[in-house]
């Protein structure tokens, strides 16, 4: 039982973390002390929780009521930037991140960071599926409007452009454009 | 880049590549809103954002503590409805037994006249179940009647749930022969630390008050009389989204905690 246990936390702990330091925005002590009893929560179920993507939207379910119901945060918001960013999130993701509330960000991080199907996302909201698709898609806008924002903030240039991290979606889309118009055309 | 585009025709593509990205940007999206996109400032500054979030890595986060930390009791996850759910249910009965004291009042007394003595009867059993000493100086916490400035000395603090229990018995434990307090003012009148308790006089008989159970008993402040619920535990769509209060069914992602007031934001 003690290895299965110990198996557990290793396959889905770090993940469940990093989901509740992005939740929590990089409250410290709230995305431990939601991971911790979401973990502690599970033990009883471990037989039950064999699959790992069911087990992984069961665990997040568990721990977003008690990251939505944390008030301030205890960290300063340069400690919080500095904990994500060792997660890769970059200022104008946490930007666009710190523009949800609590719930839509869970939403947010299970849909479109994790990727979870959206038989999981419900699952880790806690609700049906047309509420949890209008929660995400309600999530996704406010966070482009925040980040896109932020970088409206910054001068657009071409180089702020090509400097972006290797943007798979913008690659795909100028793919697209290029096959469009006969290869005529290239941002770079 | 040479095609001739109207304005109407990149809001048009504007607005269906927009739409795409919001939609979940899986699968490709209309190769003319491709096109737009590809040299559209604020297309490109949308996928940028969002190709901002694939190279976020969960997996880095160390793993989180374990040591020390027990299972959640099953209580802490429901306790505020707990707590809504309590405190009504107390109202609930307390109203039953005004009801079930108006029945009873003519077999018991014979005559409608004597509702009060009856009520009290009904209630004072119902609330001597609650309170272990059912003397007259046992009701809140030990306040003495009638010594101005009492001190509570070894009263503990009254939760609204005691609170409530302890003023519907009121009537019976404060003075065991017929003077029933208006029930109004019983629940409205919670004692707080100081104060003096003195009961009314003899024998105004009283409306029956409304069974109808009200939301505010919910309150959980000792001084449980009070004003309206935050936004964000009344039960109501107060924004209108479709999403109520912090805690149910369908929880409003606006409300922070049970406290919040403000539905909207």
């Amino acid at each position: 039982m003690a290895l299965l246990r110990a198996a557990f936390r290793d396959l889905h702990g770090p993940r469940l973390h990093g989901f509740c330091l992005l939740v929590a925005l990089g409250d410290r002590p709230a995305a431990a002390a939601a991971a911790a009893h979401a973990m502690a929560d599970a033990t009883p179920h471990l037989a039950e929780l064999r699959h790992p993507e069911r087990a992984a939207a069961w665990l997040r379910a568990s721990a977003v009521p008690d990251l939505a119901r944390r008030g301030r945060p205890d960290d300063p918001e340069t400690v919080r930037r500095t904990t994500l960013g060792t997660l890769g999130v970059t200022d104008i993701a946490f930007d666009g991140l710190a523009a949800l509330a609590p719930r839509e960000r869970s939403a947010f991080v299970a849909a479109a960071i994790e990727r979870l199907a959206p038989i999981d996302v419900e699952a880790v909201l806690r609700a049906d599926a047309a509420d949890a698709r209008r929660l995400v898609m309600r999530a996704r806008q406010r966070y482009l409007a925040a980040a896109a924002a932020r970088i409206a903030r910054e001068p657009l240039t071409e180089a702020a452009v090509t400097d972006a991290p290797p943007g798979a979606l913008t690659e795909r889309v100028e793919t697209l454009a290029e096959q469009a118009l006969g290869g005529a055309w290239s941002s770079r | 880049m040479s095609r001739d585009r109207s304005p109407r025709n990149d809001d048009d593509l504007h607005a269906r590549f927009t739409a795409w990205l919001y939609g979940g940007p899986d699968g490709d999206p209309p190769r003319d809103a491709a096109v737009h996109a590809a040299h559209c400032l604020r297309c490109r500054a949308a996928m940028t954002a969002l190709d901002h979030l694939l190279v976020i890595d969960l997996g880095r986060a160390p793993l989180p503590p374990s040591r020390g930390i027990a299972p959640r009791r099953v209580g802490a996850l429901v306790r505020p409805r707990l707590l809504a759910a309590t405190a009504a249910s107390v109202v609930v009965v307390a109203s039953m037994g005004w009801i079930g004291a108006g029945l009873l009042a003519p077999g018991l007394f014979g005559g409608a006249t004597e509702t009060p003595s009856t009520d009290q009867g009904v209630l004072g059993g119902f609330g001597a179940g609650g309170s272990a000493t059912p003397g007259p100086e046992a009701s809140f916490g030990g306040v003495t009647s009638g010594s101005g400035g009492a001190t509570p000395a070894t009263t503990p603090a009254v939760s609204a749930d005691e609170a409530v229990d302890s003023a519907t018995a009121a009537p019976a434990t404060a003075q065991p022969i017929p003077p029933t307090p208006p029930p109004s003012v019983a629940k409205s009148s919670v004692p707080t630390a100081g104060q003096s308790r003195t009961p009314a006089p003899i024998a105004t008989p009283t409306p029956m008050p409304s069974p109808t159970p009200t939301p505010v008993a919910a309150s959980p402040s000792p001084s449980a009389s009070s004003g309206p619920l935050p936004e964000c535990a009344d039960l109501i769509d107060n924004d209108g989204d479709g999403a109520i209060d912090f805690a149910g069914v369908n929880p409003d992602p606006e409300c922070t905690s049970a406290l919040d007031d403000d539905e909207a934001d």
